[in-house]
C-alpha cells in the first residue's frame, strides 16, 4: 500500500485526531453538573404519566352523566339543588319479602338474585329459597347460584333452578313452564323428572276440573295434543338442537322459514321470541334483534312476552322510535 | 496498520457500572465511564466532524448526556463501548445531515451565514503543518452518508451488514454509497 493511497492517509488523518486537554476537561465538568440534575430530571420523567392520569380523570368525569347540577350551586346558594333525573336503565323492583304477594303485570320483584317480573296477574309465596305461584304468569330471571338452587312450585310441580331465565304458568286446570336460558329440571307431581333446554316448554293438568261443562272439551287436547302444539313442540326441539350445535343462524333461517305458517296466536309468539332471542343473545346483532323485537311487538301488543320484550329492547337500547306504539301499522 | 483494532473495541464496558445503587452514585459512575470512554468518542466525533473540536465537542457531551438516561436500563451493560459506539455514529449522522441542510444556499441566505467559511479553522492550519489538511479537506467533502460508510468500513473495519443496521439502511444501499465514496475520495487526493 502506498503512501498516496486515500485510506492510508485517512487512518493517518485518524489517528492525529486528538481533543485538546481543555476541551475533555470542559465537557466532564458539564456532564458532573449534569449528573447531579438527575434526580430532578428523573421526577420530571413522571411528568407525562401524571398529565396523562389528570387527563383520564377528567375525561372520566366529563363523559360521566350529570347527577346534581352544580352551576345552580355556584350561582345562587340559596336555590335548592333538584337532582337531575337520572334516566333509568332498568326498572327497579320491590323487594320480594318472605310470605305472599300478590303481583300486578309488569311489575318486578327481587330478592337474593332472584327477579320475578309477572305477565298475568300472579300470587306468589316465598319461603326461604323456595317460591310457589299459586295462580297467574311469572317469569323468573335467576342469577347463577351453583350451591343453593332455587325452587319454584306450580301447584304438584317442582322447577329446581341453578341459574335461568323461565316463565312459569298456572292455575286451577294446568299450567306450563317455557324455558328461555339454561338448564332446569322439572319434577311432576307423579315424580317424573324432566330437563328441560332454551326454548323447550313442558305443559301438566291441574288437580281440579274447570265448572264448566267445557272442562271435558278442555282436558281432551291435553291428552292428544293438537297438531300445532306436536308441531310447535317439534320445531323447539329441532331448534334446541341447532341451538346445542352453536348453529344458531340455522336456527334463525328455520324459525324465520316456519313462522308464518298457520299457527296459532300463541305458537306464533313462541316462534317470534325465539328468533328475537337467538338474535339478541346467541347472535348477537343488536339490529336485527331491535329490529325484530320491535316487530314484535307490533304483531303482539301486550303478548305474553311483552315484558322480557321491553326488557330487552331497553337492554339493547334499541331506538325509541322502534318501541312498540311509535310504529306504523304492521305489514304482515 | 492494525484495522482490527476498532473504536467499539476500545470502548469497554466499566465494571463501576454495576456497583451504581443509587442516584448519588451516578455521578462518580459517569465520571469513570467518560474517563474510560472518552478518547474514543471524541475520535469518532472529530473524524465525522473532519477535525472541527467545537463540533465534537457537542456531539461527545450529547452523547454522555444520553448515556445518563439510559445508563440503568441498558441492555447489555457489558456492551457499553458497542453502544457509544452506535449513539456517537448516529448523532455524528444526524448532526452533519443537519449541517449540510444549513449549509444549503437558501437556508444559509436566509440565516444570514453567508461569509462565515472565509475563516480558517485552527484545526484546519494544524492539520496544514501534518499535511493532512488536504486529506481532511477531501473527508469534509464526501456526503455525509458516503463519510460514514467509508469510515467505518476501512477505519472501523465494519461490516456493510452492520452499517446497515446501524444507520438503518439497507446492505446494498451502503454497498453503493462506499462504491461512490471510495471513487470520490480517489479523485479528490489524486487530483
Amino acid at each position: 500500500m502506498s503512501a498516496e493511497d486515500p485510506i492510508e492517509r485517512l487512518v493517518a488523518l485518524d489517528r492525529a485526531l486528538a481533543p485538546s486537554s481543555d476541551t475533555v476537561e470542559r465537557v466532564r465538568r458539564r456532564l458532573e453538573r449534569r449528573a447531579f440534575q438527575t434526580p430532578l430530571r428523573a421526577r420530571l420523567r413522571v411528568w407525562p404519566m401524571l398529565a396523562f392520569a389528570a387527563g383520564a380523570v377528567v375525561m372520566a368525569l366529563a363523559m360521566r352523566p350529570a347527577v346534581a347540577p352544580v352551576a345552580p350551586a355556584i350561582l345562587d346558594a340559596r336555590a335548592p339543588t333538584v337532582p337531575t333525573p337520572v334516566p333509568e336503565t332498568k326498572p327497579v323492583c320491590a323487594r320480594l319479602e318472605t310470605g305472599t304477594h300478590p303481583l300486578q303485570p309488569a311489575a318486578c320483584h327481587e330478592a337474593d338474585g332472584v327477579v320475578v317480573t309477572a305477565i298475568l296477574p300472579s300470587m306468589l309465596d316465598r319461603q326461604g329459597s323456595t317460591l310457589e305461584l299459586m295462580r297467574g304468569e311469572s317469569m323468573f330471571e335467576v342469577k347463577p347460584r351453583p350451591h343453593d338452587p332455587l325452587r319454584v312450585r306450580a301447584g304438584e310441580v317442582e322447577i329446581v333452578v341453578l341459574g335461568t331465565k323461565f316463565i312459569v304458568q298456572h292455575d286451577l286446570y294446568g299450567g306450563h313452564v317455557f324455558l328461555i336460558e339454561g338448564r332446569i329440571t322439572v319434577r311432576m307431581g307423579s315424580g317424573d323428572v324432566q330437563e328441560l333446554g332454551p326454548g323447550q316448554q313442558l305443559s301438566w293438568s291441574g288437580p281440579s276440573e274447570p265448572p264448566s261443562p267445557k272442562s271435558k272439551v278442555r282436558k281432551a287436547p291435553k291428552a292428544s295434543p293438537p297438531r300445532d302444539e306436536r308441531e310447535l313442540a317439534s320445531i323447539l326441539e329441532e331448534i334446541h338442537q341447532l341451538r346445542r350445535a352453536k348453529q344458531f343462524g340455522r336456527a334463525v333461517e328455520r324459525l324465520r322459514a316456519v313462522e308464518h305458517g298457520s299457527w296459532s296466536p300463541r305458537a306464533q309468539q313462541v316462534l317470534s321470541y325465539e328468533i328475537g332471542t337467538l338474535l339478541d343473545r346467541q347472535l348477537h346483532d343488536v339490529a336485527a334483534a331491535c329490529e325484530h323485537w320491535a316487530k314484535h311487538q307490533r304483531r303482539f301488543p301486550g303478548g305474553r312476552f311483552s315484558g322480557p320484550v321491553a326488557d330487552a329492547m331497553q337492554r339493547l337500547a334499541c331506538e325509541s322510535g322502534s318501541r312498540g306504539g311509535n310504529f306504523p301499522q304492521p305489514r304482515d | 496498520m492494525n484495522r482490527t483494532e476498532t473504536s467499539s473495541q476500545a470502548l469497554d464496558a466499566h465494571p463501576a457500572m454495576n456497583a451504581m445503587t443509587s442516584e448519588e452514585d451516578l455521578a462518580r459512575v459517569l465520571d469513570g465511564i467518560y474517563r474510560k470512554h472518552h478518547r474514543a468518542v471524541f475520535r469518532l466525533a472529530l473524524r465525522y466532524g473532519a477535525g472541527n473540536e467545537a463540533w465534537a465537542e457537542d456531539i461527545v457531551q450529547d452523547v454522555f448526556v444520553k448515556l445518563i438516561d439510559h445508563l440503568a436500563h441498558l441492555e447489555d451493560p457489558d456492551d457499553l463501548g458497542g453502544w457509544l459506539y452506535r449513539v456517537t455514529t448516529r448523532r455524528c449522522f444526524r448532526k452533519l445531515e443537519r449541517d449540510r441542510f444549513l449549509d444549503l444556499p437558501l437556508v444559509r441566505t436566509c440565516l444570514r451565514f453567508l461569509g462565515d467559511a472565509a475563516t480558517p479553522a485552527p484545526e484546519a492550519q494544524w492539520f496544514a503543518r501534518q499535511d493532512l489538511e488536504r486529506t481532511r479537506q477531501a473527508l469534509e467533502r464526501l456526503p455525509p452518508k458516503q463519510r460514514l460508510v467509508v469510515c467505518m468500513v476501512h477505519l472501523d473495519g465494519r461490516t456493510q451488514q452492520e452499517i446497515g443496521e446501524i444507520l438503518g439502511m439497507s446492505k446494498s444501499y451502503v454497498c453503493k454509497l462506499l462504491g461512490r465514496g471510495l471513487h470520490r475520495l480517489h479523485e479528490e487526493l489524486d487530483a
